[in-house]
């Protein structure tokens, strides 16, 4: 996979100037479990050019520094920006921070593809992660559960965060359609379009 | 807050600058400000103060870049920085302090730092400033009461009585031990002060020998009551202009050509709103004697206080130019100027003590009746509760004058008269609200080479005043 070999290759000691010196500087550290100092480093690699590549690793790293909504958040952005950067392992990662954030249905749909390209190690996790996800969607959810991923997508909006409030609201629209009365789906469809629409003008901008 | 009061910190050691990168990279080191600046916005310190560190490495002569590190690095561990201000202030580094909580302040409020902040801000006499890191203060629980206690004590400086009266009231109520003791008794004091006073005070007394009747002579005890209307404007609060006006009458119940009236009127100006500070006025007094004008007199004034920490020095310098008004003590009229100089001791809960000295120069009319006054003051006063206090004084005077008066061949010359005279007193009050009741007992002895100038005599008063606060 493409985050491993760039693991392997910040063992290397050959110089690389610029943006490369610190993505492979960042890899250093997330391989040290230094996930902050990584992140840094990622986030500069970001601004010096290697923006595509750099925004998925900075957005493993938020995820292994418990701050999953930034991480969701990054691996949309990083979606966004590089589509063809994104890989298996980088999936765990997002699968995790979006179970982290309650967005179990979005943990759900990365976990798919991710069990069958991983490593022995990963598909364990994978395998408890997945009962987990089966154990809280299997009943219908409940209309308070619904209501609150609208007040946290309304409270990202209201912050700006675009690409986290597109995430509730379609946890929201996902969990509406598991119910027998579609609660408040029309709600869900109305908030996306009019999320999707500012976070297209902001990237008019 | 300026950067070399940072770095001042910073060298300290509080929060360290990092060694510059062996190759400096300005790029790089604007691409890591920006991540800082992206994770302080997400509220990740710890991010944010690794992103600056890098920053302030690749480019220290960014100083955007050295500052957002030492801020991050002190908001990292408040704690220590707190303590670390505490003690900088202390010592006296009010420069190092403040840079600190400032720091500790930057970008998310810190009620503790805002009230130490407050404290150097209050006790620089910069109200102003005090004032909103103040009110910041009150919303953290453990910093609430202190500083609503430091903003009534702006509040009282500046006038605002019952302002001040109704935040130490606050601080009464929520807080306990020596703050709440304090706040009490400022209280009573807030409610006696403002911008506009009036007071008004009724008392009776008693004086052992109300005509200074000679020694061996039929001293002349006898009772009186007296009345005082005392009104005080400070339009601009403590710092500025002032006016004071004041009627007295004491009237006897027997001796009733010693019933005294005092009426006079203030007009100055104070400089300095602290403990430290200095005035200058005018005053224009009359004073009846068995209600006939005895005594009118103008009178320029100056002096001032200077605080060092619980010591104060003081000066007052006084010039009256008198006119008696009586066939008997006309010949007293001229200049009187004094001096007295000071130094006070304060003790906790408002309680002090103050040591003095007086000099004074009577240049009346003749030389006979010119005389040079001196000798040393004592007061102390102290708050046994914060409505109940007790005072005491006590001072000694010799009085010298110029010239003996004429005598008639062959009477012999005379000496000229040299009084010395000891005085001590002491007062109990007690403050209820706007009410203060008072008692009071003073002695004094007179002894004169002159016959008929040494006496002796003691007085009691009990009374009750009330002070309004006007605005």
């Amino acid at each position: 996979m493409r985050t491993a070999a760039l693991l392997l290759l910040a063992l290397s000691s050959a110089a690389i100037a610029g943006a490369d010196e610190h993505l492979l500087a960042g890899a250093r550290r997330f391989r040290e479990g230094q996930f902050a100092q990584a992140l840094v480093e990622f986030r500069v690699a970001e601004k010096l050019g290697k923006g595509g590549e750099a925004a998925w690793y900075s957005a493993a790293c938020l995820a292994r520094m418990d701050r999953p909504e930034d991480a969701v958040e990054a691996f949309l952005d990083a979606e966004r920006l590089a589509p063809g950067v994104r890989d298996g392992l980088f999936d765990w990662y997002h699968a995790v921070a979006c179970h982290d954030a309650r967005l179990y249905l979005c943990a759900n749909h990365l976990l798919v593809g991710v069990g069958q390209r991983a490593g022995p190690h990963i598909r364990n996790e994978v395998g408890k992660l997945r009962a987990k996800l089966d154990a809280a969607l299997s009943p219908e959810p409940p209309r308070t559960a619904i209501d609150w991923y609208h007040q946290h997508a309304e409270q990202a909006a209201k912050g700006g965060r675009t690409l986290l409030a597109r995430a509730y609201l379609e946890e929201a629209a996902g969990l509406a359609a598991r119910r027998h009365d579609h609660y408040r789906a029309e709600d869900a469809a109305t908030a996306l379009a009019r999320v999707q629409k500012d976070s297209r003008s902001k990237d008019g901008r | 807050m300026s950067l070399p009061a940072l770095l001042a910190a910073a060298a300290a050691g509080v929060c360290v600058l990092p060694e510059p990168a062996a190759a400096p990279d300005p790029a790089a080191a604007q691409a890591y400000l920006e991540v800082g600046d992206a994770e302080t916005a997400a509220h990740s310190t710890e991010t944010a103060l690794l992103a600056y560190q890098e920053a302030a490495r690749f480019d220290p002569s960014n100083a955007r870049a050295r500052e957002a590190y030492l801020s991050a690095c002190t908001r990292g561990s408040p704690a220590r920085m707190l303590d670390e201000g505490i003690d900088r202030m202390d010592q006296g580094d009010r420069a190092g302090a403040i840079a600190i909580f400032e720091r500790l302040r930057a970008g998310r409020p810190d009620p503790a730092a805002a009230l130490y902040e407050g404290i150097i801000k209050y006790e620089d006499g910069d109200d102003e400033a005090a004032r909103p890191l103040l009110v910041e203060a009150q919303a953290g629980s453990a910093s609430g009461a202190r500083a609503r206690y430091f903003l009534a004590l702006i509040e009282l400086r500046d006038g605002g009585g019952d302002d001040a009266a109704a935040l130490f009231a606050q601080v009464v109520a929520s807080a306990q031990g020596t703050l709440a003791e304090r706040a009490e008794l400022l209280r009573s004091t807030a409610l006696r002060s403002g911008r506009g006073v009036i007071s008004f005070l009724a008392e009776g007394g008693y004086d052992s020998n109300v005509t200074f009747a000679p020694d061996g002579g039929q001293a002349t005890p006898d009772g009186d009551g007296a009345a005082e209307l005392f009104l005080s404007l400070r339009p601009l609060g403590l710092s500025g202009p002032y006016l004071r006006g004041d009627a007295f009458y004491r009237g006897q119940f027997q001796a009733r050509d010693r019933d005294l009236g005092v009426f006079g009127g203030q007009l100055g100006w104070r400089l300095g709103r602290g403990e430290t500070y200095a005035f200058g006025d005018y005053g224009y007094g009359v004073t009846l004697l068995g209600a006939s004008p005895y005594l009118l007199a103008h009178r320029l004034r100056a002096g001032g206080r200077w605080a060092l920490g619980r010591a104060a020095l003081s000066v007052a310098y006084a010039a009256r130019f008198g006119s008696y008004r009586t066939t008997d003590s006309a010949n007293f009229s001229g200049v009187l100027q004094t001096v007295d100089p000071g130094i006070a001791f304060n003790f906790g809960l408002a309680s002090s003590v103050y040591l003095g000295f007086h000099l004074g120069r009577d240049a009346a009319n003749l030389a006979r009746t010119s005389s040079w006054a001196v000798g040393p003051r004592a007061a102390a006063r102290f708050a046994l509760t914060p409505t109940l206090r007790t005072s005491a004084e006590a001072g000694f005077t010799s009085r010298a004058f110029d010239a003996a008066p004429p005598t008639n061949p062959p009477d012999p010359p005379l000496q000229p008269q040299a009084d010395q005279s000891v005085y001590f007193g002491g007062a109990l009050e007690k403050d209820l609200e706007r009410f203060t009741l008072r008692a009071a007992a003073a002695y004094q002895i007179n002894s004169s080479n002159t016959a008929g100038f040494s006496y002796s005599r003691a007085t009691f008063t009990v009374g009750a005043s009330y002070a309004l606060g006007l605005f």
